[in-house]
């Protein structure tokens, strides 16, 4: 007689040694347990029977206007003509307008470069300098437009140090040009 | 046998796969042979797991306008069938999620009769079995045998329903199981099992005939 364990380990396989499913070693165990043990052979019969039972119901069949009801269903979801969707629609007329397409390339790489004239340098005069520019001027006792001019003409990069070096120059302090002899 | 069975299958898929060629390339004709081909098969899953021929139908011809709309994406990895067993599947489940056919379908049993007198008043009257110890020679009724069966069907979850119904009644073998449901071999295995060892007690009159 088998064992509980027996029992546990045997039944879950059971629905595998009725349809055939079990390796030799494996349907061989299955059978010396099932010749020993009445529960588990009463199982085994009743799911062999219910696989039977299930596999003699009889084949249902749709109705004989299976086809036509298809037919006329296909035809109104799928075969019915849709409106093209805007990727559709844009594909079609890039290729029905052959002579736009270098104008609409244009336009991409324009479109493309734009963001490049925001990120290359700028050759005018850097407003960060106005501070030091007020300063100087403040300094020196010119107008504010004459520093200005000074600094645009003078350094286009917007260096500090010309800038410094022209104030000090006209108060006559430092190493100003006056300090140099005159070349005649 | 089973060698022949075997030349059998491999002759179908085959076939299959030149029919899904020419269903590809728009040809009607291969398409009107695969529903020819697989409409009762696909009809019988759908009648087991819903009970009800008017939402079989329903989801049968669903199936195949799904299968007309996606036949291009279909690969031959899996066959034909599984994959038409895995559409009607996913109908099925869905159907289910919306509530409506699964109501439709489920015939307890257990539940009152819907106007019996028992059910107008509340009391826990049942649906009238036939006692099949009394009356042995009803038992081979195949009509009325069909509608326990049916009805014990109806009683299983969906996912035990369909594996149970895929092999015991449309034949498929585990490995097409685990393909057509996305599960592992071993789930499938146990799927069976549970649903036969649940059956059984629903069927045990018919058992100890």
């Amino acid at each position: 007689m088998g064992t509980m364990l027996d029992c546990k380990k045997v039944q879950p396989q059971l629905s595998e040694y009725v349809d055939g499913a079990l390796d030799g070693d494996a349907a061989w165990s299955i059978k010396l347990h099932l010749a020993t043990c009445a529960v588990c052979s009463r199982v085994e019969s009743d799911i062999r029977g219910t696989a039977e039972l299930l596999g003699r119901l009889p084949e249902m069949t749709p109705s004989s206007s299976f086809e036509a009801k298809l037919a006329a269903r296909l035809a109104d979801q799928v075969l019915q003509p849709r409106r093209p969707g805007l990727w559709s629609r844009l594909r079609d007329w890039w290729y029905d307008a052959p002579y736009a397409r270098p104008m609409v390339g244009s336009a991409a790489a324009l479109a493309a470069l734009a963001p490049l004239l925001f990120l290359l340098p700028r050759t005018t005069v850097d407003q960060s300098n106005s501070k030091e520019i007020k300063v100087a001027a403040a300094t020196n006792g010119s107008t504010l437009e004459q520093v200005w001019a000074e600094h645009a003409s003078s350094d286009p990069f917007g260096d500090d140090s010309s800038l410094l070096l022209s104030a000090t120059a006209q108060s006559g302090e430092g190493f100003g040009a006056s300090d140099e002899p005159a070349h005649d | 046998m089973y060698r022949s069975l075997t030349l059998s299958r491999g002759t179908q898929q085959s076939s299959d796969t030149a029919l899904v060629a020419r269903c590809q390339k728009a040809d009607i004709t291969a398409f009107n042979e695969i529903v020819a081909r697989y409409k009762n098969k696909i009809y019988n899953y759908l009648y087991r797991m819903t009970g009800n021929a008017e939402d079989a139908e329903d989801l049968t011809q669903e199936v195949f306008v799904r299968m007309y709309t996606n036949i291009g994406a279909f690969r031959a990895q899996a066959s034909l069938s599984t994959w038409l067993f895995r559409i009607a599947g996913n109908l099925c489940v869905d159907a289910f999620r919306r509530g409506k056919k699964e109501r439709s379908l489920v015939h307890s049993l257990d539940a009152p009769v819907a106007g019996s007198e028992d059910a107008e008043e509340g009391a826990s009257a049942t649906r009238d079995v036939p006692d099949w110890s009394q009356e042995p020679e009803s038992m081979l009724g195949r009509k009325e045998l069909g509608a326990h069966i049916q009805a014990a069907l109806q009683r299983l979850p969906p996912k035990l329903r369909s594996a149970v119904i895929l092999h015991d009644i449309e034949g498929l073998a585990y490995e097409e199981i685990a393909q057509s449901e996305s599960i592992p071999l071993g789930t499938v295995k146990s799927r069976i099992f549970n649903a036969r060892v649940a059956l059984r007690e629903h069927l045990r009159p018919y058992l100890e005939a």
